[in-house]
């Protein structure tokens, strides 16, 4: 056996010795010495051997998304996972959505910035209930980071929690929180294409919501194209063409929020009248 | 743009494995990387060495296989391999209604170690 590491299989030092071979092609031919010096399990050389890993690299947020989903569920609290550039008008958007919806629903907002609590501060001002993250060096919210806000923050009170996701086209889209849908928002000013560009975020996208489409008179901007673009990436998902300025569109999207309110709810009697 | 934590990631995961299999030198990591996994590879190969520089794996080769982007209709379960700027959709029936089965993995496959 090796007194390094107590294994019991063939030294590499030996098999290298004897088959000639370099260090990447060693492995297949670690079975072959292997049989070869079997009976001599004592020396003390060090030994080149394979680990099998296969797990996830994002593995602890993979497991923690799955726990907070579950936690979700139980306590039927639906999760919006809002993710943008930045400045494409998340912000603004929830702050109407709250004007909109906040008597009829006790919902919560965890927005996520690398520093500054200006979104939480905005949306304050119009009485939501939301708390401020501050990812400091990273460019996403993770799983731990909404998991640390379910028992204090969030609470099972909560009627729907929605995820205000660091202003960020690539690395969010990596990231499960355990949301039970991922909502996009593009606006007007960023062009069409960004769907094709950033084509991750946008497939994973349950909707799609353009924003700023009181600008278009301003832009080189067309809805034909654009929609093209999300398309390419997305072909089924819901697009909700919208300005959240002037109100144009806002109805869909405030319906859709509501809907899942419903379906949480009824999803939830369903396993209790199942159990 | 998160490369960097990947790379903690990493290494967190190798040094739980170092305990649980006894290896103190990781000589070679193979790494398998979706296209669509979010994670630009010529960054984590850049940053890999810093990262690792007081770890077990520390001078360990680092081996990255990337993968393409395959999706599968299901309508009548062809599978597609995507290239850059094409659209998601059925090579054989043109359905738009597939799901991605592969090139979005980004897993650690294996260790040489010491």
């Amino acid at each position: 056996m090796c007194q390094d590491c107590g294994c019991e299989i063939a030294t590499d030092l030996i098999s290298r010795k004897i088959l000639g071979v370099p260090q990447v092609q060693q492995v297949q031919k670690l079975q072959i010495s292997q049989e070869v010096f079997s009976e001599d399990r004592n020396r003390s050389t060090p030994v080149s051997r394979r680990i099998e890993m296969g797990q996830a690299i994002v593995e602890k947020n993979i497991q923690q998304a799955e726990l907070n989903r579950m936690w979700f569920r139980t306590h039927q609290i639906p999760v919006i996972n809002m993710m943008s550039a930045p400045g494409s008008g998340k912000t603004y958007l929830l702050e109407k959505t709250v004007q909109a919806l906040a008597d009829s629903l006790d919902f919560a907002i965890l927005t996520g910035d690398q520093e500054m609590s200006y979104d939480a501060d905005r949306l304050k001002r119009v009485g939501a209930r939301v708390k401020q993250i501050n990812t400091l060096s990273s460019c996403h919210l993770n799983a731990q980071h909404i998991e640390a806000e379910l028992q204090g923050f969030v609470g099972a009170r909560s009627q729907l929690l929605v995820i205000e996701n660091v202003g960020n086209l690539v690395c969010p889209a990596a990231f499960d929180l355990g949301e039970s849908h991922k909502v996009a928002v593009l606006s007007t000013t960023e062009g069409e294409d960004k769907p094709t560009k950033y084509p991750l975020l946008f497939h994973e996208a349950d909707l799609i919501i353009v924003s700023k489409m009181d600008l278009v008179p301003y832009l080189d901007w067309t809805q034909e194209v654009c929609q093209q673009h999300i398309r390419k990436v997305n072909p089924n998902a819901p697009i909700f063409y919208l300005s959240a300025k002037t109100g144009e569109g806002m109805e869909a999207w405030l319906k859709y929020v509501q809907t899942l309110r419903s379906e949480a709810t009824s999803m939830g009697s369903l396993r209790e009248v199942l159990k | 743009m998160h490369e960097l934590s990947i790379a903690y990631d990493v290494i967190e995961q190798v040094e739980a494995a170092a305990i649980r299999h006894g290896f103190k030198k990781v000589n070679q990591i193979h790494l398998l990387v979706g296209e669509w996994s979010g994670v630009d590879v010529e960054a984590l190969q850049f940053c890999f060495p810093e990262a690792t520089r007081k770890t077990c794996l520390k001078d360990a080769h680092l081996l990255i296989t990337c993968k393409g982007l395959t999706i599968q209709c299901l309508d009548c379960f062809e599978l597609t391999p995507i290239s850059r700027e094409q659209a998601l959709a059925c090579a054989k029936c043109g359905s738009v209604n597939t799901k991605i089965i592969e090139g979005k993995e980004l897993r650690i496959v294996d260790l040489d170690v010491d």
